[in-house]
């Protein structure tokens, strides 16, 4: 399982989630993560995550900038 | 088959763990599905939650310097077209899809006015993240909170006994798109005006809530005026601690005494 494959399980089965919390080491291991991706993990940094995941799945989708959906309506607009 | 036509749910802010069950239900009812994720681990989780729906983005919507109420309405009439077709929309959104989302309540509306049943499901917004991240329980402050450009531009009166928050000042005065950086040219004024209630040294809050498991949220601090565009970006919110002790309501207080002695 990638990395990226691995966050999807965790996304969408609250089963394997637990099994991560109760044991992080053991769920990632029992997923194939790599030590690269297991130690990823365990280092908490966002920025890193992506870009591995983006490296080694460059034809998925890439991350869209982030934008506010709400927007103030000028005085003069009523 | 539901009765329902358009159901307008979030995603959350992190990527797992804050997707409800109920909105998963109506992902996995879903004909069609739209999407304003910025994730695209989060399209992922949809199209695998719900492999046969149509999955279709609504990012492309987005032009650089291109108004954002232009975007949003062009968003309305994509999903409208989508409601008026045989089949359930699921609209998603990050975060909350109601809280700083003009397009989910719009599409609402007028899919209403045109007779079909269209509903919007709470999820876990930023400022539900902040609470939690900050410890901010506004039972002990009070709290107000205003959209920046929206705090900037109109007769906003702040009671600075109470928590503030400022929602998207990383694009404070900019209603346009940005791939990269917005024009953050206004934010001076609005430490100006933040100025008429604060000390110029009154530590504020710079947040960010974290996205992926098992990171943490970014908080920086800093005085107020020194609260520059380089501490800032898109997906910052500012956090004011009260400056001053809540002052007593004293001539209501003393009536509720009377009362409450009465009882």
């Amino acid at each position: 399982m990638t990395l990226r494959e691995f966050l999807i399980t965790l996304a969408t089965d609250a089963e394997q989630l637990a099994a991560f919390r109760a044991d992080k080491d053991k769920s990632m291991q029992a997923a194939g993560l790599s030590p690269q991706e297991q130690a990823l993990i365990k280092g908490h940094d966002e920025d890193l995550i992506r870009k591995y995941i983006q490296e080694q799945e460059p034809d998925a989708p890439q991350a869209f900038p982030f934008v506010a959906n709400g927007a103030a309506k000028p005085p003069e607009q009523g | 088959m539901t009765d329902e036509r358009l159901v307008v749910i979030g995603t959350g802010i992190r990527l797992v763990g804050q997707l409800t069950v109920e909105s998963t239900a109506w992902i996995k009812c879903a004909d069609r599905i739209f999407h304003i994720a910025d994730d695209p681990l989060i399209v992922a989780v949809l199209s695998s939650i719900n492999p046969s729906a149509e999955l279709s983005t609504l990012t492309h919507l987005y032009g650089e310097n291109k108004p954002r109420a232009e975007t949003y309405e062009a968003m309305v009439q994509t999903i409208m077209e989508s409601v008026r077709k045989p089949g359930l929309t699921v609209c998603t959104f990050y975060g909350h899809p109601g809280v700083m989302a003009y397009p989910g309540h719009e599409s609402i509306r007028r899919s209403r006015l045109e007779g079909f049943k269209a509903m919007m499901l709470p999820a876990v917004s930023a400022e539900d993240c902040l609470f939690a991240d900050l410890g901010l329980d506004h039972a002990m402050t009070g709290y107000q909170t205003y959209e920046a450009t929206d705090f900037l531009w109109n007769d906003r009166r702040l009671d600075s006994s109470s928590h503030l928050v400022l929602w998207q000042i990383g694009a404070v005065g900019d209603l346009t798109f940005h791939e990269g950086e917005y024009n953050l040219a206004a934010l001076p004024l609005l430490v100006e005006k933040l100025l008429r209630w604060y000390p110029p040294s009154h530590e504020v809050i710079v947040y960010e809530a974290a996205v992926m498991i098992d990171c943490e949220a970014h908080i920086r601090k800093v005085p107020l005026n020194e609260l520059r565009a380089d501490v800032v970006s898109a997906r910052s919110t500012l956090s004011v601690p009260p400056a001053a002790a809540v002052k007593v309501d004293h001539s209501m207080y003393e009536r509720y005494k009377v009362l409450s002695h009465g009882r």
